[in-house]
């Protein structure tokens, strides 16, 4: 079953009502034993990194949700905050992440005056995405794959293989990525409609 | 035709078509509020007590909840002081709710950022489906009425409602106020937002999306079943202690890194557009006479300012220009059809079905009652 990680942290109710729509099976998981059942996994957050991890490390899920991550290769995916700390660290904080993806999470900052000023923090709104692979959480979205994003800091990936999409805000950077069986998303596709709810489904259906 | 004629104590004018002036030229604007308003508005020491007393009893009822109750956030100076307020002179635990039409400004976007982190509290983001809220947008040009920011405000205020209804929450916070908002837009400039039987004709005969997600709320539901079933209340608190515009946005500068913005409602690029621009040059109507006349009637503006800001569109050509396209290229519209909507004949909100009779027999029992003090008409 589709299992949200209840860790304290993001608006988890949200992605249970798109699956309730589509009469998808998911449930929320705040112990190791509603945990241990999942056969894929949605990682919300919303908030600070360094507070993000803090609630994830102290929620006692951390040993489970690593086993069946990197052993287990059961589906993941990362959400907005949720994506993020699946890379190495942080700008906005000092804590570790999880490292299942290699990257860095940086703040966006532009020299350029003009660009600064037409790309102000945080990147709020709705945004298309560019796909730079083919990936089977694309399919069936519109043309314009229209997302919406709320965040100031992005994953850059230490691997370009790792990056499945791209946005641009000021920069190219990437929106959806993923290794093996993880995958993380920078945007909401929970805020983000019909385009967010073929990729939950497709997801489901991986 | 009237003859021209503009209030001797505030701006409102003949542009307002219901307005009637006394012997000495004053307007119903004014008379209504020197009867009816500031007789009964009270932000002394009552007021405060008044507040206080509604503040403890919020508290008490959401004690064990995460949240105590709801607000609404646009980035604007009402809702953004309403919020300082909430949690730092009062101690409340609002769930702050933003609702994005796919309109907010730059400022808007910064204002709520810098004020969620300074004050450590979470946001909740509700989005509008945007091919819908384009959808229903063009179909309002197209209906040609004044009030076409109808898809926008009815989504705020749909989606608010719907929250705390499905959250059981039982008290919203509103930024609504007297000190700035005592002079009501005309009916004939905007048009209730919530009737339903005016939306549903408008639907009918000019949008070609069926608005699947989009939220609707009538107005029926959540000022009676909401209000009085299940008792959700909503408190203004900018009516229980002095609310001074100007003062308010220093603080909220120096504080927060706030950034203001040229006039009320702008935090929305529609609604910049709307008010400053479609409303004022295709029908003449010119929101910030009813703003200017309740800061004028609140002592916050002299008639003279009013005036000489009056002197001058609300935006320059050349922004206007550049607005319209902007407008244009995001409903996915050419500039040319764009200019179409704007040239082709006005039409008013009693062009098409409404349920006009029913609100104003339900405003004058909400002030019969006590519970409104002045009427919209």
């Amino acid at each position: 079953m589709i299992t949200i990680v209840d860790y304290g942290l993001g608006n988890i109710k949200a992605f249970a009502n798109v699956y309730k729509r589509l009469n998808i099976d998911c449930c929320y998981a705040k112990d190791v034993s509603a945990l241990s059942r999942a056969s894929k996994i949605i990682l919300p957050g919303v908030g600070a990194f360094d507070h993000a991890m803090d609630k994830l490390n102290k929620s006692g899920l951390r040993d489970c949700l690593d086993e069946l991550v990197l052993d287990k290769k059961v589906p993941v995916m990362g959400i907005c905050v949720g994506m993020q700390m699946m890379a190495d660290a942080s700008d906005e904080g000092v804590a570790d992440g999880l490292s299942w993806i290699k990257g860095r999470v940086r703040r966006f900052s532009y020299e350029n005056e003009k660009i600064a000023q037409a790309c102000p923090l945080p990147h709020m709104g709705w945004n298309n995405i560019q796909p730079q692979v083919g990936s089977a959480l694309l399919h069936g979205l519109d043309e314009a794959k229209r997302f919406y994003f709320l965040h100031s800091y992005y994953f850059d990936a230490a691997d370009a293989a790792s990056v499945v999409a791209t946005a641009n805000y000021g920069i190219d950077y990437a929106c959806l990525v993923n290794r093996d069986n993880i995958y993380g998303i920078q945007c909401h596709p929970e805020k983000s409609h019909h385009n967010g709810v073929a990729l939950l489904n497709n997801f489901a259906n991986l | 035709m009237r003859e021209f004629q503009v209030c001797s104590r505030c701006v409102m004018d003949t542009t307002d078509s219901k307005i009637v002036f006394d012997s000495n030229g004053v307007c119903d604007h004014c008379l209504d509020f020197d009867q009816n308003t500031k007789p009964n508005w009270h932000t002394d020491e009552r007021g405060r007590a008044q507040l206080q007393a509604i503040v403890e009893k919020i508290k008490k009822d959401g004690e064990g909840r995460d949240f105590d109750c709801i607000m609404g956030m646009s980035g604007g100076a009402d809702s953004s002081y309403l919020l300082h307020v909430a949690v730092k002179d009062f101690g409340l635990r609002p769930l702050v709710f933003h609702v994005d039409g796919g309109w907010n400004s730059q400022i808007a976007v910064n204002n709520i950022n810098v004020m969620i982190e300074k004050l450590g509290l979470d946001l909740y983001t509700e989005v509008i489906n945007w091919e819908e809220m384009k959808a229903f947008q063009l179909a309002y040009f197209r209906a040609g009425v004044p009030n076409i920011d109808v898809p926008q405000d009815h989504a705020f205020v749909a989606t608010l409602y719907n929250f705390a209804d499905k959250y059981n929450i039982k008290y919203i916070l509103n930024g609504g106020n007297i000190s700035t908002e005592v002079v009501r837009n005309p009916l004939d400039w905007l048009y209730y937002g919530t009737d339903m039987r005016q939306i549903g004709a408008i639907r009918k005969q000019f949008c070609d999306d069926p608005l699947e997600t989009y939220p609707f709320s009538s107005v029926l539901r959540h000022k009676l079943y909401l209000r009085y079933v299940k008792r959700v209340q909503v408190i203004k608190p900018l009516n229980y202690f002095p609310y001074i515009k100007e003062e308010a946005m220093q603080l909220l500068a120096d504080e927060y890194g706030w950034q203001p913005y040229p006039q009320k409602h702008f935090e929305s690029r529609f609604t910049k557009f709307y008010e400053g621009y479609w409303l004022p040059r295709k029908f003449g109507f010119d929101t910030r006479k009813v703003q200017y006349s309740s800061l004028i009637l609140t002592e916050q503006m002299t008639r003279q300012e009013a005036l000489e800001k009056l002197s001058k569109p609300a935006i320059s050509d050349e922004e206007a220009r550049h607005d319209f396209e902007y407008i244009a290229t995001k409903l996915d519209i050419s500039v040319d059809t764009l200019q179409e909507y704007f040239d082709q004949p006005n039409k008013s909100h009693r062009d098409y079905p409404n349920q006009e009779t029913m609100y104003n027999i339900g405003a004058k029992i909400l002030k019969y009652i006590g519970v409104e003090r002045s009427i919209k008409r």
